[in-house]
């Protein structure tokens, strides 16, 4: 777990140096395609308050206004959907790129290590760095990050929201949260005992 | 293929089925909480039951990656070499690591959500039309849609991903070759070479996974855009229905709370299909090794002793590649005494090893038959004739352990003295006794720590430890010295006098002493006879031993 940041750092740091301008771009798509979808679960609220209220019971009532709100929601969404769509692509072009990078480069450094390398440690470990351990990374790049953009930017969004509603049940749910976490960090602890698992071909 | 997948889920049914079984609970306490007031009551049941699914997941699907795994090798393990010249050990290496993973993620997906997501969907859906059954409409329209959009972006990703393990195979194929011959590469300075082989194969792999996840990053869009639209729709609709009277804003609310529902759990759905589209190509490509058959496996009643050392080959013909064209060898006719020492010689590619492969049936013929101790090699158990038949290949193996783990291996049980008897007439004694922890030194992994002469002596001493009725010397001392080699086969000829002694080499000197000397020459028998016959009837081995002898062919022999 302690050396679990340095190494997302590297990883980062790998996928940073190639892709600095795509990834700020995926950054700021997420944060677009989140605000839509909070401005689309706002509209639900506005819906019945501002929309359609006024119009029970009046004689003709007249659908103008919910039309022309209908239609500009429509439009943030289009705008979501597209930037949505847009990371996704993005991400695909990062990820992969990335790890295309990280194996070449794990490759031409093994070929320049000395033979004393091959002959001691067992070559299912160096097979397994390809397989299984890039496997991992995939799953790390490609999904992993994003979802933790996607995340934070939820989580702030969230967290304003809810200090703008309620300052004591914000705290209450902070608290909470710390419990979460602590459980959490035990639990992620104890699927990743320290000394690192003894079989080449590590199940994860 | 299904079928065969299912099966390895083995003793882990008990949770792969408890998990559904908790999943339903779970949607249950899920949906009941809208409805419930004791919340906390309800909450708390959710959790217990959400955290139980979890794990039993977790431990069905690693037993089930384990059981694949185990018994993919188990059967990699009766496979013929023909059954692995057909998937390439490199291809074998992806099957068990990659596509073991894509199967545990995606069982483990579809343990938790695949019945979970339909679930909630149907639930939610049935909601939606006890509210109203006229906006409803609307999502099953939507639903129907997405389902059409998702099959055919799904359908199209397969194919890519088809392509992608085959790119894996080439990939990891690279990296094995590098690992297992890093002295060859270093030797020829061919990193830069190797490096850039390895990056087209990365490249390559890279735009495949790059073309597939484009494709697969369409389906959120496609989703999305008919969620929105739904909801759209929903707000307009129910709006007029509010205004006229036929709905209240309530059950808006509830509605919109349930599209919200059924919707995330399509989306979760979605994205169990994106995994089962990867692992529906891993699945086929292990299922694939699970159902290969061996191509040599024992007859129904096996004979379980070799009885003397007589080969006989029948008419045999045999190729690489079954229905080819291209003979390795063709009609080969041969009657060996038990107790003979066979020398065979000729140029390289003649059919040398390919011969003698067929004596421990490492390979089946096309035609004829090949026959030890008089009955046909079909018609052994292998484990009695391999046995019986000890081949000393030309690529010695050693296995990273002691000397002794080493010679034991041929042999389970043995003396001391039968170790020190059979080095002895290997002429591995010699340097063995010599090391300062005798049979107990190290062997590091391929035997890195010796000479290739002492690699074919501790092979040799390994193959006579376990007596058998046939030895087959595949080249097998082209690294020692001429006098040495000179030495093992004399300790042979007297030691072991009742076994049958094939020697394959390249020194006219290594066979010419030899009861009678095969000549292959392109697959066909050229000449078999004694040295002294050959001399007088065979071209091919009279131009041998004129270039070897007088003009010192082989700089040891002078």
């Amino acid at each position: 777990m302690k050396d679990l940041m340095p190494l997302m750092g590297r990883v980062m740091g790998v996928m940073l140096r190639e892709y600095m301008g795509q990834f700020c771009l995926v950054v700021a798509l997420i944060l677009i395609a989140a605000f839509a979808t909070l401005r689309g679960t706002l509209f639900m609220r506005e819906l019945v308050d501002v929309y359609i209220k006024p119009m029970i019971g009046v004689e003709s009532p007249d659908f103008g206004p919910l039309a022309q709100a209908l239609l500009r929601l429509a439009l943030v969404y289009l705008a979501g959907l597209l930037c949505s769509y847009g990371y996704n692509l993005l991400m695909a072009v990062i990820s992969q790129g990335t790890l295309k990078k990280i194996r070449i480069q794990l490759f031409s450094k093994m070929e320049s290590l000395p033979i004393r390398y091959f002959d001691t440690t067992p070559h299912g470990d160096i097979m397994s760095v390809y397989t299984n351990d890039v496997d991992t990374l995939r799953q790390l790049i490609g999904q992993t990050i994003p979802q933790l953009v996607n995340s934070s930017v939820t989580i702030v969004i969230t967290f304003i929201s809810m200090v703008c509603l309620n300052i004591p049940l914000t705290v209450l749910t902070l608290c909470m949260v710390a419990v979460m976490l602590l459980a959490a960090s035990k639990l992620g602890g104890r699927s990743s005992p320290s000394p690192a698992p003894p079989s080449p071909t590590r199940l994860y | 293929m299904i079928k065969i997948l299912v099966k390895q889920i083995g003793e882990y049914k008990k949770d792969a089925i408890i998990t559904p079984v908790f999943t339903v609970l779970e949607v249950v306490a899920e949906l009941l909480v809208p409805y419930a007031i004791a919340a906390l009551i309800d909450q708390g049941i959710e959790a217990g039951t959400c955290v139980t699914s979890i794990s039993t997941a977790a431990s069905a699907s690693a037993g089930f990656a384990c059981n694949l795994r185990q018994s993919m090798f188990e059967n990699i393990q009766t496979f013929a070499f023909s059954n692995i010249d057909r998937f390439s050990t490199a291809g074998l290496v992806t099957r068990m690591t990659t596509d073991v993973t894509n199967m545990q993620m995606a069982f483990q997906m579809c343990l938790r959500i695949a019945l979970r997501a339909p679930l909630m969907l149907i639930c939610s859906m049935a909601m939606c039309l006890l509210i109203n059954a006229k906006l409803s409409m609307i999502f099953l329209v939507a639903i129907v849609v997405l389902a059409a959009a998702t099959a055919l972006i799904m359908s199209k990703a397969m194919k890519i991903y088809n392509h992608v393990f085959h790119r894996y195979d080439d990939l990891n194929a690279s990296v094995q070759e590098n690992i297992s011959a890093i002295r060859v590469v270093k030797a020829f300075v061919r990193e830069d070479y190797e490096n850039e082989k390895f990056t087209k194969a990365a490249a390559k792999l890279y735009e495949l996974f790059v073309r597939a996840e484009k494709l697969e990053a369409l389906n959120m869009p496609v989703m999305m855009f008919i969620v929105y639209g739904c909801i759209l729709a929903v707000s307009w609709f129910g709006a007029r229905f509010i205004v006229a009277g036929s709905m209240t804003t309530g059950s808006l609310t509830s509605l919109f709370s349930y599209v919200m529902t059924a919707f995330s759990s399509l989306m979760m759905l979605s994205m169990v299909f994106v995994m089962m589209t990867m692992s529906a190509a891993s699945g086929r490509r292990i299922a694939e090794v699970l159902m290969e058959r061996p191509g040599i496996t024992d007859p129904a009643s096996p004979i379980d002793t070799v009885k003397d050392g007589s080969i006989d080959f029948d008419h045999v013909s045999f190729s690489y590649r079954q229905g080819s064209g291209e003979k390795t060898l063709s009609d080969i006719d041969l009657h060996i005494r038990s107790g003979e020492t066979i020398g065979i010689i000729g140029g390289t590619g003649c059919g040398k090893s390919s011969l003698v492969s067929l004596i421990s049936r490492l390979y089946d013929v096309d035609s004829g038959s090949v026959r030890v101790g008089g009955e046909d090699v079909r018609s052994y158990g292998l484990e009695a004739l391999r046995g019986q038949v000890a081949v000393v290949l030309q690529k010695n193996v050693l296995f990273s352990g002691t000397v002794m783990d080493n010679l034991c291996w041929g042999k389970a049980e043995g003396y001391m003295d039968e170790y020190r008897n059979a080095c002895r007439m290997a002429c591995a004694d010699e340097f063995v006794e010599r090391l300062p922890e005798g049979y107990e030194s190290w062997v590091e992994r391929g035997g890195a720590n010796f000479s290739g002469g002492q690699r074919q002596r501790l092979c040799i001493a390994r193959a006579l430890l376990k007596s058998p009725r046939v030895l087959i010397l595949d080249d097998s001392t082209s690294a020692v010295d001429t006098a040495t080699d000179t030495r093992i086969r004399k300790a042979m000829q007297t030691a072991i006098p009742g076994t049958t002694k094939l020697i394959i080499a390249q020194r006219v000197s290594s066979v010419q002493d030899a009861d009678r000397i095969l000549v292959l020459d392109n697959g066909r028998v050229s000449g078999f006879d004694t040295h002294e016959g050959l001399l007088k009837t065979n071209s091919i081995y009279q131009e041998l031993y004129e270039v070897q002898t007088k003009g010192g062919g082989d700089f040891d022999d002078q």
